[in-house]
């Protein structure tokens, strides 16, 4: 199991008392597959996508990434689990302006913990995402689409287990998103899990399976072909 | 809303960045306004000290002679006290055997109306007195008894023929009982006595009060006073001439009554009022008081009656031997107006008259214009050129017309011994002796010679060799006195025995028929109006006023020390610009929306300056009591950093409303300039642009390496710009002059770091194209985020390179005399290692023997073990020295020691040895005098030679310009700069040719400066024996080295408080750096989150923080101190120990880098990066 989240609560306090954000939430997820979470704004989408990849750590639940429960590991650990077992991609691509796309892809790799040259293989990833031949573009010089294709291709660097999503496709024009998606489900291949948090039914149904984010919880929305194990 | 309300809102809204604008505001207030409260605080303290000097005191007469103390009385006013001084300058000791010398006090001989302006100090009583200054010299500030060494006063000018030249008859010493030491000296102790002194500066001198009676005994001056103190205010008080007496001027008018009375009251000593021949002898010659009485006794009225019949003028004479020219002058016009005839006389003494093989000894010769007395007892004019003999009972020389006589005499005027001249003159006659040609009052009296019985009992000044007298000389002196025994025409004694010091001896005034005694009152009132006081030294100067004048400074002390705060000011407005600049970018959506939604630019500007005037106002509120903290803590490091302590307790902070009301709008303005300058910058983007705001920068473009022909252009030009440094520092190494070397050496250094700053910019775009291909290459991501906005990159190491450079400048530029070159002629110095100024002048050079054997005879009296081996070991030594005498007039101290303005240099003249001699540093040479620039002081137009400091910074003159020293119908003069010294050791002073010195001043007497060069050997041994000879003349030894540092320790105390705010400016770059860094920092917290995100530890994202900032400081650090070692790099082997400071200048440099990097790693430590990446999306 990839991805095995029980129970996964989440509030904030208010003034008027505690708001509940996600409440008794379970997700468990297995080696190639793929959820898409669909979901108004505001419903609390983000947050589980934070709360799966390590970044916020203040949620009550037990969460297993790879068999790793990362609550009260240390922070430098910590950081170290997220460098091999997640692959983010953010809506906004998040791309250094001063960094090409090569070097963009290799930024995962500088942070040190996973010696050797991982050059060849950002090469070989962009050449897959079919930016072969713009490998020393800055983001300035790419357009939308190119960009998160990039960002893809940084967030599969490091072979991790689960590659987590955020709207990746929601600054891009309909066509970038659907070959995005395509994309994604693609390089995600078999190995490793993949949640994709989006607000674009078309994203969202190109996924084996679809959640919807009602009332705190997860509402099972489309099953596709493949089934949660 | 309206446009005020929407101010408001949005200065509340950004309250946090309006805070920091305020105080940037108000930084640049405190700078601004602190430096002009400077300037003004050290006007006012500068004339507080004046006033304290002075205390009571408002104008003064410092008279050029001894005048009578009731002076004082007759020019009283109503409700002014008056008060008389003596004054006399001596050396003061502690009685016992640790008695240690203090040299150069001011002695003061004070009367009670002179301690009744002060306020006395508890248990004040008449007596002897010090001030806080000699009680702190002396180490003694109880009731010690002392040894007092002080100069006499001279009616007679020393360096003529009857003046006294030996050491020893120019001082006198005594014993006296000192009652303890008056209160005063500093602003602290409050305005009693102890601060007084006349002499202008802002040092105190070390000062003792006597009372007015004992030092007239002392000086053997009774009744007489040399100074008039008033209280009186008014600039030039006319004197009214009426209140004045001949003695005043040093004059004597003597009638036949006023001398038979004054020998009758000198002389009657039993008082019966006849003179017996014992009470006469010595004074009147046998010859006429076989005339006058039977048997020698002489009553008062015969002696009137032949005086009446025999000498029937008046006699005009001065105390000082000499009669000054406008005293003849107006002595001729009073005579005129009371219808007699002025009659100028000049006698000289000479040593021997001869003609052939006959001769007479010590005779008088005189000289006349016009024929003396009437009728058959008249003294005719010989004819130009001529001499006519007294044809005297017994004469040997019995010479006839056509005959030669061969006068031999002493010149008038000489330093050292005298040297015998002699003068053929042919005889034109012989005069019988009888009327005038035997008046022996023609010459004045001179204590101890026209007092004396016999020749042989004469105790002359001068070389005197009794072996020539004959029993015919001492007949003659018995029956006929000092009258004449050859009398030439006037011009001919004039131009031989003329002299500075005057040109006559005295004026006989006479007109046939008129009774001389009953002329004499209508005469003297004529005489007394016919001369100008102020001409004569009687007049008044305004100590007070002067001293507020003068306190004005030798320079702009607000232009300096605003310039001194230049970079600090620089800083202020550069932060607080910056923070406008973040604050305005931060704001550029909203300014785009205006931009949008309608409001033209002009509109958009108003805002934005509307909403500056603000905090610009209540920056500079708050600024000025900051400016007012500014001012006291420059004046308390300027009090604790002058040199010689001579600022210490002096300062204190002035609020001048001018000052505050000048700072604050000067600040004003240039925020405001500045904000407007900002916001045109950023209103220069149009209304797309503004609202994307920052992201309108889409990440910068990649760097495309030039073509090879660019690339070689680009290194060509670089390596063009390192060789011009390289020539401008080798230049700068063969300039003599400071400035110009300075300016090579600025030259070189803006080049060098324009050059570095463009490598560095080239740097920045070669980082970019480094590429990362592993992951041990994230390092480079660092240097990467410093190349992502180059500008702002290139800003902050321009910023932090330029101040560095200019603070590793000024600190290159840090003064001190090199020792290496002090026996060099050609050097700084002049080849001589010490400088002696003396207290009481020395009138005998010791390269002349007599000199050399003076003081070599009180080197002997002061051995303590074998005098005659210490005089031959001092001989030794003196034979190896090189020792030139300067005569000094004395005037304000000209040297960037003395912050007073100068109206009156200190003047030294140059003798021709020295002229001839040459040597010194010159920074500028008059045309045609490049060989030896000293011979310019022979050419015409009163030229002088003057310190190139001195003249620009004090003078504020230069080459060919005009130096004026009072007005010309006072006596005033004019010198012309004709050539300039560099970093000399006459600093203090100008420098004339001597003659000329003496043309302008006639009353300079005697050396008070002394030249001292030796081989290095015997510097200790030639400087302890001066010490020991020089001794009775108050010697103040300094090494020329210590005189040149004393120099420039005021330069380098200037370039320490540059340097000071220069390191404050540099402080507060540094904190505008941090913030430029940390609000980057802030800009870019998404990407930290991303790195956070994607597995980056808090420890390598803080090394990649910390190389971006890090790699900026050290860049700025390298970059300035490159550019400085480039171009001072020849002189890189002379800087010795300031490499040391320079190190721990770079050191104190980095640690504040390190501060300002350790501040953006805790800004993005604190920014929470998860935090800040979710709230990102």
């Amino acid at each position: 199991m990839i991805l095995k989240a029980q129970k996964i609560s989440k509030s904030f306090p208010t003034p008027a008392g505690s708001l509940d954000i996600l409440r008794d939430l379970d997700l468990q997820l297995g080696p190639g597959n793929a959820v898409a979470i669909l979901g108004a704004s505001g419903s609390g989408k983000s947050t589980l996508l934070n709360i799966l990849g390590t970044l916020d750590q203040s949620y009550t639940g037990s969460l297993e990434i790879d068999g790793i429960n990362p609550k009260g590991l240390a922070p430098d650990r910590l950081a170290q689990f997220r460098n091999e077992k997640i692959g983010f991609v953010f809506q906004e691509h998040r791309l250094l302006p001063q960094l090409n796309a090569l070097e963009n892809v290799l930024i995962p790799a500088m942070a040190g913990w996973v010696q050797g040259n991982h050059a060849g293989r950002a090469k070989e990833l962009l050449e897959r995402v079919g930016m072969g031949d713009r490998l020393g573009h800055r983001p300035s010089e790419l357009s939308g689409g190119e960009r998160q294709r990039v960002a893809l291709a940084r967030a599969l660097l490091m072979r991790p287990k689960l590659i987590l999503a955020d709207e990746p496709t929601g600054n891009l024009d309909p066509g970038a998103a659907k070959g995005v998606g395509r994309l994604l489900l693609e390089m995600a291949g078999t190995d490793c899990g993949l949640v994709l948090v989006t607000h674009s039914l078309d994203l969202a149904h190109s996924m084996p399976l679809v959640f919807r984010l009602i009332k705190e919880r997860l509402v099972p929305e489309h099953v596709g072909m493949e089934t949660i194990g | 809303m309206s446009l005020v309300g929407l101010l408001g809102a949005s200065i509340r809204f950004y309250l946090r960045d309006w805070i920091f604008l305020v105080l940037g505001a108000a930084l640049s207030t405190m700078v601004v306004t602190g430096a002009l409260l400077v300037g003004d605080s050290l006007r006012d303290s500068l004339a507080r000290v004046g006033r304290e000097k002075l205390g009571w005191v408002k104008r003064a007469m410092i008279f050029p002679r001894l005048v009578p103390e009731d002076i004082a009385d007759r020019l009283s006013q109503k409700g002014i006290i008056n008060s008389g001084i003596l004054t006399t300058k001596g050396s003061v000791a502690l009685i016992g055997p640790e008695g240690l010398a203090v040299r150069g006090v001011q002695i003061y001989g004070v009367n009670e109306s002179f301690w009744n302006g002060f306020t006395k100090s508890p248990g004040w009583q008449p007596g002897i007195w010090m001030n806080p200054v000699l009680a702190r010299l002396i180490g003694n500030n109880g009731a010690p008894r002392l040894n007092l060494t002080l100069a006499l006063p001279f009616d007679t000018p020393r360096e003529s023929l009857l003046g006294r030249k030996d050491f020893a008859s120019g001082l006198a010493t005594l014993e006296v009982d000192c009652l303890g030491t008056l209160a005063g000296g500093t602003k602290r102790d409050g305005n009693g006595a102890g601060s007084f002194s006349l002499t202008g500066g802002i040092s105190s001198e070390p000062v003792l009060f006597m009372p007015l009676l004992d030092l007239q005994k002392a000086l053997n001056c009774p009744s007489r006073i040399n100074g008039l103190l008033s209280s009186g205010t008014g600039d030039f008080p006319s004197i009214d001439k009426s209140r004045l007496t001949l003695g005043d001027y040093g004059l004597v008018l003597k009638s036949p009554r006023d001398r038979v009375e004054s020998l009758f009251a000198k002389h009657d000593r039993d008082k019966d009022g006849t003179l017996t021949r014992r009470e006469w002898q010595g004074q009147l010659g046998e010859s006429m008081t076989r005339e006058i009485g039977e048997k020698g006794i002489l009553t008062k009225a015969a002696l009137l009656d032949w005086y009446r019949l025999n000498r029937n003028h008046l006699t005009l004479e001065s105390r000082q031997f000499y009669l000054a020219d406008p005293f003849v002058l107006a002595a001729g016009k009073a005579a005129h107006e009371v219808a007699l005839v002025s009659k100028p006389v000049l006698v000289h003494l000479v040593n021997k008259i001869q003609l052939e093989n006959r001769e007479l000894a010590y005779s008088v010769i005189a000289g006349i214009s016009q024929p003396l007395g009437f009728g058959d007892k008249a003294l005719p004019v010989p004819p130009p050129g001529n001499a006519m003999l007294l044809d005297f009972p017994g004469s040997p020389l019995n010479g006839q017309p056509g005959n030669d006589i061969a006068i031999t005499y002493f010149p008038a005027e000489h330093s050292g011994p005298p040297r015998e001249l002699s003068v053929r003159l042919p005889v034109a006659g012989r005069l019988p002796p009888k009327g005038m040609a035997v008046d022996f009052d023609l010459a004045p009296e001179f204590p101890g010679i026209t007092d004396k019985l016999s020749l042989r009992d004469w105790n002359p000044p001068f070389p005197y060799d009794n072996r020539r007298i004959q029993p015919i000389d001492d007949t003659f002196w018995k029956e006929y006195r000092a009258s004449p025994k050859v009398i030439v025409e006037l011009a001919l004694a004039q131009k031989l025995f003329g002299s500075r010091f005057g040109h006559y001896t005295s004026v006989i005034l006479e007109a046939e028929g008129v009774d001389a005694d009953q002329a004499r009152g209508a005469y003297l009132e004529k005489l007394l109006s016919n001369i100008d006081p102020a001409a004569s030294g009687l007049s008044w100067l305004p100590l007070a006023q002067q001293a507020d004048l003068r306190s004005a400074g030798n320079m702009d002390f607000s232009g300096l020390f605003l310039g001194f705060s230049f970079f600090l000011l620089v800083s202020a407005i550069g932060l607080f610009s910056l923070l406008l600049r973040l604050h305005l970018e931060r704001r550029m959506g909203e300014w785009g929306l205006f931009a949008a939604l309608g409001w033209t630019r002009r509109r958009i500007m108003g805002r934005i300056l509307a909403e500056a005037i603000g905090p610009g106002l209540v920056g500079i509120a708050l600024g000025l009591p900051l400016a007012v903290l500014y001012c006291g803590l420059l004046s308390f490091w300027l009090e604790s950093h002058w040199p010689g302590g001579d600022l210490a307790g002096k300062l204190f902070v002035s609020t001048s409303p001018r000052a505050l009301i000048i700072g604050s709008f000067i600040t004003l303005a240039t925020l405001l300039l500045s904000t407007f300058w900002r916001t045109r910058s950023i209103l220069g983007h149009n209304a797309n642009e503004l609202l994307l705001g920052d992201r309108a920068d889409g990440g910068s473009k990649q760097f495309r390496c030039g073509t090879g022909k660019g690339n070689g252009l680009f290194i060509g030009s670089l390596l063009g710009c390192f060789f011009g440094v390289v020539c401008l520092s080798m230049v700068g190494t063969r300039m003599v002059d400071a400035e110009a070397r300075a300016g090579c050496f600025f030259g070189a250094g803006a080049l060098g770091l324009s050059s570095l700053l463009v490598l560095f910019n080239r740097l920045l775009k070669v980082w970019d194209f480094w590429g990362i291909l592993d992951s041990r290459h994230w390092i480079i991501l660092g240097l990467r985020g410093v190349s992502r906005k180059p500008g702002r990159s290139l800003l902050s190491v321009g910023l932090l390179a330029s101040s560095v450079f200019l603070l590793f400048a000024v600190d290159a530029f840090h003064r001190s005399a090199q020792t290496g070159d002090v026996g060099d002629k050609a050097s700084w110095s002049g080849g001589f290692r010490y400088w002696i100024e003396l207290d009481q002048p020395l009138f005998q050079g010791f390269e002349t023997a007599a000199g050399k054997s003076e003081l070599l005879d009180n080197i002997e009296r002061a051995a303590k073990t074998d005098p005659a081996m210490a005089r031959q070991r001092a001989d030794e030594v003196l034979d190896r020295a090189e020792i030139v005498a300067l005569r000094l007039r004395d005037g304000d101290d000209i040297s960037c020691l003395n912050l007073l303005q100068s109206g009156n240099p200190r003047l030294i003249g140059v003798p021709q040895l020295l002229l001839d001699r040459g040597g010194f540093r010159f920074a500028a040479k008059a045309k045609g005098y490049e060989d030896n620039p000293w011979r310019v002081l022979e050419g015409s137009g009163n030229p002088a030679i003057g310190e190139k400091n001195t003249l620009m910074w004090t003078l504020h003159k230069g080459m060919g310009d005009k130096v004026s020293f009072g007005k010309e119908e006072s006596g005033g003069f004019d010198i012309t700069i004709g050539g300039i010294l560099s970093e000399s050791v006459f600093q203090s002073e100008l420098l004339l040719s001597q003659k000329r010195l003496l043309e302008m001043d006639k009353a300079i007497q005697g050396f008070r400066v002394l030249l001292v060069g030796c081989p290095q050997q015997d510097e200790t041994a030639l400087i302890n024996l001066l010490a020991t000879g020089l001794a009775p003349l108050g010697p103040v030894i300094r090494s020329s080295r210590d005189r040149l540092e004393s120099f420039l320790a005021v330069e380098n105390t200037y370039l320490a408080t540059f340097q000071a705010l220069g390191w404050l400016g540099l402080l507060l770059g540094m904190v505008g750096l941090a913030i430029a860094q940390a609000r980057g920092m802030l800009e870019r917290s998404a990407e930290w989150a991303l790195l956070a995100a994607l597995g980056f530890s808090r420890n390598r994202i803080g090394i990649l923080v910390m190389t971006e900032s890090g790699v900026l400081v050290l860049a700025g650090l390298l970059t300035g101190m490159g550019a400085a070692l480039l171009a001072v790099w020849p002189q890189l082997g002379a800087m010795g120990l300031a490499w040391v400071r320079i190190l721990l200048l770079s050191g104190l440099v980095g640690i504040c880098g390190l501060g300002s990097s350790l501040l953006s790693v805790w800004v993005v430590a604190r920014l929470g990066l998860l935090k800040q990446l979710r709230s990102q999306d």
